[in-house]
Formats: C-alpha cells, sequence, structure tokens
C-alpha cells in the first residue's frame, strides 16, 4: 500500500550507523580531517535542508550547517551513541535555528493562529475536494504557512524519515504532544486548503459575471 | 481506534512496525476513510522531500576555514599525522642545532651513517615467509605494511562505487587498503581479526562490492617492463 513517495521519504533519511559514526568521530578527536570530512559530507545536506525548511534564507542555512559541524569538530566525544547520529547531529543544528530565529518562543508556539482562526475545523474534506493535480501545490503552500513547530514536526517524520520517539527527542516534548503536533498540523493544512478552494470559486464566479 | 490515526504518518516514514503496522495495514484495505488519509499524508512527505538539488559539499569549505582561523588547528591528513611527525621534527631540529663548530657535521655524518645502514637492513632481508599474525610486518612481497593483528582480504568493487562509499565501508569495518587496485580492480584490506567474519560478511553484503576473499598474503609485485 506504500508509495514510492514514501520510500523516497525514507531514503532521504538514511543513516551512518552509530559504529561508522562512532569510528569517525574518534578520529575526529584525533584531528582527522578525512574522517571530518566524511562526517560533513553524511550530515550537511541535512542540516541545510532542516535549518532551510525552518529559516527560509539560503545563506543563514548554510551558517547552521557551519556552524553545527564546527561545534562538531570541537566536541566530537560528546556523542556516545545513545541516540542515532543524525539526532545528535541535528540537536545541534536546532539550537543554531533557535539562535537565528531570536525568539525562541516563536518554535514553542505550536499553532497557525491565522489559519486556526480563519475556519472552524468541521470540514476535514477539503484535501479530497481540490482536484488531484492542485493536490500538490495547494498542499505545499499551505505546509509554508503552517507554525515553525509544526514545519520542523513535518520535517523531521518525512524528510527526515524520524521515528516517533526521536521526534519527540529532538522537539524536545512528550510522544503524545509530537502526535498532536501533526494532528493539528493535518487540520490546519486541510483549513488552509479549503480557504484555498473558497478563493478560487470565488474568482472563478467573478470571471463568469465578468464574462 | 484514535492511536491508528496518530500512527499514520509513522506508517507513512516507514518507522511503524509491530501489531499496530499490521494492523494499520489491514484496515487500510476496507476503509476508505482512513485511505484518505493515506493519500493525504503521502501528499505531505512528497512535498516534504521536495527540496532544491543541494551540493554534497555544502559549506564544508566554510567549515574547515573556520577550524583553521578559529581554533589555529591545522587538521591533519589521516596518512601523515602532524602530531606524529612534529615531535620527530623538532628533536632533529634540536639535535642538530645543538652542537657547535665542528661537532655539527659530524653529528650529521654519523646520522647519515644510521639512517643509509636502517635502509640497507631492510633492503637485503629475504626471508621469504607467511603473513605474521599478532605483530606488525613487513609483507616484501609487495612492499606494503600490514597492521597488526589482521587478516587479509581482496575485494573487488563494484566500478560505479564513489570514494565516500568505498571510505565509508573501510570506515565501518575499521579495514585498511595495503594493496591495490591491481589489473582486475582488486583492493587487498587489511581488516583486525578479531572483526573478519563480520567484515566478510558485511562486505559480501554491500552492494558496492562485487566479490571479497580471503587470502593469506598479497600478491608478488609486477616485474618492471623491458624495453
Amino acid at each position: 500500500m506504500r508509495t514510492d513517495s514514501a520510500s523516497q521519504t525514507r531514503s532521504a533519511g538514511s543513516d551512518l550507523d552509530n559504529d561508522t559514526a562512532l569510528y569517525l568521530l574518534q578520529r575526529v578527536a584525533a584531528r582527522d580531517e578525512q574522517a571530518f570530512i566524511t562526517l560533513h559530507r553524511a550530515m550537511g545536506r541535512r542540516i541545510f535542508a532542516y535549518a532551510l525548511r525552518l529559516l527560509g534564507n539560503h545563506d543563514q542555512a548554510e551558517e547552521v550547517v557551519s556552524d553545527t559541524m564546527f561545534e562538531v569538530w570541537r566536541n566530537p566525544t560528546r556523542f556516545e551513541g545513545r541516540s542515532r547520529f543524525s539526532t545528535w547531529v541535528l540537536g545541534i543544528a536546532r539550537h543554531r535555528v533557535l539562535d537565528r530565529l531570536r525568539a525562541p518562543s516563536r518554535l514553542l508556539d505550536a499553532t497557525s493562529t491565522e489559519i486556526d482562526e480563519a475556519l472552524p475545523a468541521e470540514d476535514v474534506s477539503a484535501f479530497e475536494s481540490v482536484a488531484a493535480q492542485e493536490r500538490e501545490r495547494g498542499v505545499r503552500n499551505c505546509m509554508d504557512k503552517l507554525s515553525d513547530v509544526h514545519r520542523e514536526c513535518l520535517h523531521l517524520v518525512f524528510y527526515e524519515g524520524a521515528p516517533l520517539a526521536d521526534v519527540a527527542v529532538l522537539q524536545d516534548c512528550p510522544e503524545n504532544t509530537v502526535k498532536t503536533r501533526l494532528f493539528h498540523a493535518r487540520r490546519n493544512i486541510q483549513n488552509c486548503l479549503r480557504l484555498l478552494l473558497i478563493n478560487e470559486g470565488r474568482a472563478s464566479t467573478r470571471t463568469a459575471n465578468h464574462a | 481506534m484514535p492511536d491508528l490515526h496518530d500512527s499514520m504518518p509513522w506508517y507513512v516514514n516507514r518507522t511503524l512496525d509491530g501489531p499496530m503496522c499490521a494492523e494499520l495495514a489491514r484496515r487500510l484495505r476496507n476503509d476508505p476513510a482512513l485511505r484518505n488519509e493515506l493519500a493525504f499524508w503521502e501528499q505531505v512527505a512528497t512535498g516534504q522531500s521536495r527540496l532544491d538539488a543541494v551540493a554534497e559539499d555544502i559549506a564544508l569549505q566554510r567549515t574547515l576555514e573556520r577550524i583553521r582561523r578559529e581554533t589555529g588547528t591545522h587538521v591533519a591528513r589521516r596518512d601523515a599525522p602532524a602530531s606524529r611527525q612534529a615531535p620527530v621534527r623538532s628533536l632533529l631540529g634540536r639535535l642538530l642545532a645543538l652542537p657547535e663548530g665542528w661537532l655539527r657535521p659530524a653529528l650529521a655524518c654519523t646520522l647519515l651513517v644510521v639512517v643509509a645502514q636502517s635502509v640497507a637492513l631492510l633492503v637485503t632481508r629475504t626471508d621469504g615467509h607467511n603473513l605474521m599474525r599478532g605483530s606488525a610486518t613487513h609483507d616484501e612481497t609487495a612492499g606494503a605494511h600490514i597492521p597488526a593483528d589482521s587478516v587479509l582480504l581482496r575485494v573487488a568493487f563494484d566500478p560505479a562505487v564513489s570514494e565516500a562509499q568505498m571510505r565509508l565501508l573501510l570506515a565501518r569495518y575499521q579495514a585498511s587498503i595495503v594493496a591495490g587496485p591491481g589489473e582486475g580492480g582488486d583492493y587487498y584490506l587489511a581488516v583486525p581479526s578479531q572483526r573478519a567474519i563480520a567484515a566478510t560478511d558485511g562486505l559480501r553484503a554491500a552492494p558496492a562490492v562485487r566479490s571479497v576473499v580471503g587470502v593469506e598474503r598479497l600478491p608478488a609485485p609486477r616485474p618492471p617492463k623491458t624495453p
């Protein structure tokens, strides 16, 4: 039942196994450039994607990559293999993203207020009502309008392919909160799609009247 | 069953397993509403995975420059660790700087004699032997250094494999290249003996590897071509 898109999502999160990461980090502790470059290549794009999703700025996202990997270079022995290597690195990246947002409370705000208040949540059929070819564009537009914490949650689940427990660790919250965040994210995307449908309906009505 | 709905995103990203995954798969066959929900999350997953192509080396140069600038560390190459070379250089420097007058050329000559004798010893050793286990050894057959307590594997990598993939595989099994590539593209790897079985099995299972064979020693060096 699972489609190609799902497997693509999973492959985006393919991981260095912890044994390899620990070995390379030992080499980094001995100031081995090649080991560091291997780790940088394994994680650079993923850190960039994560930072870009939240900051929306290429230059700042590159800075986050550099800041994060510089921290790995300075403290390679801090990773003890208790979590996945990528979870540890993305945890460092998250702090650097928060620094740049300059308002940490922004990431703690779990609601997309403007969409929440625009419509009641009883209609969850908007996704099915949008023509298939419009869905992709609509869903992507609506994801961009979500709050930071909801976008972060979707990124970790679907781009990183992270299990529930890892998302909870990275977002520093209980697993049930992660589930609640995804529930709200889905509802907000549905509401946003419904707004798009209404606006498109108005536009087509105006066009028909002018004709 | 609200948990079933809550678990759908992890069904889509393929990290859900156990009874919940089986139950969800079963219910999806009979429940159109659940299938719509699945379609929604798959659309979200597709949207998330679409980021513009990003270079593998993104920000790498910036990070390396920053390391050099802010820590004053000159990052070392694996094959020539600065930490090992620096003390040797400084010791030689101090030895040559200490004596005054006629003592300096005398000391330099003595050092030259010691080096020449060491080279002569290495060149004239002719004990043909199998690979020594349990101590560092020098395989005269191919002139390669075999790390202590290691076994040799002859490995043929897929021609399409990247250097980074090879490096990752080597790192995973603590293997090092001691010879190759040969005419057939084979490499000879030294692997710590306690990891030999895991390395052999792991390399054989790796898509980037075509074949893995345990060998006793390195191949004899090819004779130089005569005109």
